[in-house]
């Protein structure tokens, strides 16, 4: 699988390369067959140390003292071969790599220096102060020298243009750094792949440098993907800017701006912006990382669908360290049916601080987003109960409609909120009304519904059916079912509590005599949680 | 999260969750290695002591008490790279991980990156960890690393597949 590839052909990177003749070819092959017999030595000189630190460890868990000696001075005795051995092999590796260099017409400007390492396990490496290191397993064939070189001059490159310079501020190993290393590594592939015929890479080569493109390109994110496969066949230009600068301009093959890297007037970097688009020319990606003179990285990013909506976007904010300092990340999914730019069904948000990402936000974005449309964002959350569980109290004055009398009225109420916007919920009421001689008392199970109202407040509409009895200091009671529909106009505060009056309550008893009315006025007041 | 977890409630939720997922993939870890249980993989200083600013030599080994195909290639790089067999984290005294520094090229393993590792033949690998990583200044220092591979071997070998971690070691770097 190999549809991805982005081929990095910018014509300043590593500058020319020439296909090297015949000779030149034989020339370093004549080094590295010189080199052969002191690998095979090596190999053969690190496989009998491996065997006798083997055996010394073996030694010293038998606590055989004179044993574990007897390996380490073996151990001792091949050291100083090897090293002598290493240091032959060095200067032979290097002479393959000046050779190689001339040869291929490698343009190594933009690199510190270039080495040959032992101990470097890879092909190769570069480091941020681009001093480039070729690893053993580099000198396979001449022309797989030449494509490991050439891989790390395009880094060499890529650090001089300013293409890392969010690395050089961010460790590899932090989440927004690994992504631009995967990049510049699918770039320095890709341009191998590019130039295989002037490097002269056989097919086995060419197939290792295309799967590794594909493997770094899976571990990257769909933005940035889709940046990569708009990058290929770009170039890129100086452009001067309105600050005396002059500013790396990348265009794709139809000439749309795929990255600007803005430079100072003395060429410090100061901000790069990406953009990826949609077949149809819409943007679909945009990125902005921008570097603050006092070490502080901010890096904003959207993801478009095809009709310009906003799937996903992130800000963050890094040290001078390169530290993760804060940041959020929104996703949105569009379910239904929705206008161009139309709210969104569903969404998740991300926060994260020097602790790391939590699921919800815990600190405002740090930047705001840059050409974002007021209904891209999120819709404020309503101050409706969020909260699964309420009770709450109330006091007022009741009035028996029919009978003219008037009495204190006690009550108290548990919720639990039982739809999914926790707006509908089951209320136990219980109220009591105290006159003298005699108390009424009521319990009974409902529904209500909170309605959020600007500025905090919301209306309870709530109907519950139950119990009602009289109870007289002398003489039977009497015992009813009641129907009680209310509505209460409550006011939210710090996020729990509300304080409330419920204007209207009417409380119809029916059975055990004639029909009754009651009306409540009261003040209320509860808690969530 | 669940949204159906009350607010209080979700670090809770969470900490059950994760141990689940963390016994889950634990399970899964430890049946990895019960198929290739002989193999292990061990990082050792070569050094009581190193001098600050020069190299930080480690010795990387694969060994195993019984024989088996391994990728020996051992190419350290960046945490997550998908090309590399090794990652390694330094940690200084604060317990914070230094960033690793180097742009590492690789490509997908050969045939010959592939060896059969034996009791008395492990495979040995000496790695410079001040290239990778800032140990100019004089501490003491954790270091723990990691063997990932997810490449299934030449033909007709089937090779070590998964991932091991060394145990900690602690290293010093002294005023020169």
């Amino acid at each position: 699988m190999f549809a991805g590839l982005a081929v990095w052909m910018a014509s300043s990177v590593a500058g020319a390369l020439a296909p090297p003749t015949p000779a030149g070819v034989r020339e370093v092959q004549t080094v590295l067959d010189r080199s052969r017999p002191i690998v095979d030595q090596l190999r053969a000189a690190r496989r009998e140390r491996a065997q006798h630190r083997a055996a010394q460890r073996q030694a010293d868990a038998r606590q055989d003292t004179d044993g574990s000696a007897r390996e380490a001075n073996q151990v001792a005795q091949i050291d100083r071969r090897t090293e002598e051995l290493e240091e032959r092999l060095a200067r032979l590796r290097n002479e393959a790599i000046q050779i190689a260099m001339r040869n291929w017409q490698l343009d190594h400007r933009h690199c510190q220096s270039v080495a040959y390492h032992p101990l470097e396990l890879a092909d190769g490496s570069t480091s941020q102060t681009t001093d480039v290191v070729i690893g053993e397993s580099a000198f396979r064939s001449p022309a797989y020298l030449a494509d490991v070189l050439y891989h790390e001059f395009v880094h060499c490159d890529q650090y001089s243009n300013g293409d890392f310079s969010v690395q050089t501020r961010l460790p590899y190993d932090s989440d927004g750094a690994r992504q631009e290393l995967w990049i510049r590594e699918c770039q320095a592939h890709g341009a191998a792949v590019a130039h295989a015929r002037e490097l002269g890479l056989s097919e086995a080569d060419i197939d290792l440098e295309r799967r590794s493109v594909d493997e770094y390109r899976r571990q990257l994110t769909e933005g940035n993907r889709r940046w990569l496969d708009g990058a290929q066949g770009s170039t890129d230009a100086m452009e001067p800017n309105a600050r005396g600068g002059r500013d790396v301009v990348v265009r794709d093959t139809q000439g749309r701006e795929i990255e600007r890297r803005e430079n100072e007037s003395d060429f410090r970097l100061s901000r790069i912006t990406r953009t990826a688009y949609h077949p149809d020319g819409r943007p679909s990606f945009e990125e902005r990382t921008t570097f603050a003179s006092d070490g502080i990285v901010t890096r904003d990013s959207f993801t478009r669908d095809a009709q310009g909506r906003v799937t996903e976007e992130s800000h963050e904010e890094f040290d001078a360290l390169g530290r993760h300092r804060r940041g959020v990340r929104i996703a949105r999914r569009f379910d239904g049916p929705t206008d161009s730019f139309g709210s969104f069904t569903r969404d998740q948000t991300w926060s994260a601080d020097a602790n790391g990402w939590q699921d919800t936000p815990r600190a405002a974005p740090p930047t705001s987003p840059p050409r974002a449309r007021v209904s891209d964002a999120p819709t404020p959350p309503a101050r409706h109960a969020t909260f699964r569980f309420g009770v709450g109290v109330r006091a007022g004055v009741a009035l028996w409609l029919q009978d003219r009398i008037a009495q204190m009225a006690l009550g108290a109420h548990a919720r639990f909120a039982v739809t999914p916007d926790r707006r509908g919920s089951v209320v136990l009421p219980i109220d009591a009304q105290l006159g003298w001689g005699w108390v009424l008392f009521a319990v009974a199970l409902g529904f209500q519904y909170e309605i959020a109202l600007p500025h905090g407040f919301a209306l309870v509409p709530r109907l519950s059916v139950g119990y009602a009895g009289l109870f007289l200091d002398r003489g039977p009671g009497q015992h009813a079912a009641q129907i009680v529909p209310e509505a209460v106009v409550l006011w939210r505060f710090a996020q729990r509590w509300h304080v409330g009056l419920a204007p209207a309550t009417f409380a119809f008893l029916l059975g055990g005599g004639p029909a009754r009315v009651l009306y409540r006025l009261t003040a209320a007041a509860g808690v969530d949680f | 999260m669940p949204r159906f977890a009350p607010r209080h409630l979700r670090p809770i939720v969470r900490a059950v969750v994760l141990a689940a997922v963390a016994l889950i993939a634990g399970t899964t870890n430890t049946a990895r290695a019960q198929s290739a249980a002989p193999l292990a993989f061990v990082l050792e200083a070569t050094r009581a002591s190193y001098a600050a600013g020069g190299p930080v030599v480690v010795v990387l080994r694969l060994e195993s008490t019984a024989p088996v195909t391994a990728n020996a290639r051992l190419a350290v790089g960046a945490e997550g790279s998908p090309l590399q067999e090794v990652s390694i984290v330094v940690e200084n005294a604060q317990r914070r991980a230094l960033p690793f520094r180097l742009a590492v090229q690789s490509r997908p393993p050969r045939d010959d990156d592939f060896t059969d590792v034996t009791p008395t033949q492990p495979v040995e690998r000496r790695y410079d960890l001040a290239r990778a990583f800032d140990l100019r200044t004089p501490g003491v220092y954790r270091v723990r690393a990691t063997y990932r591979n997810a490449a299934v071997g030449p033909s007709g070998r089937s090779a070590f597949t998964g991932s091991m971690r060394s145990s900690e070691i602690t290293i010093t770097v002294a005023t020169p």
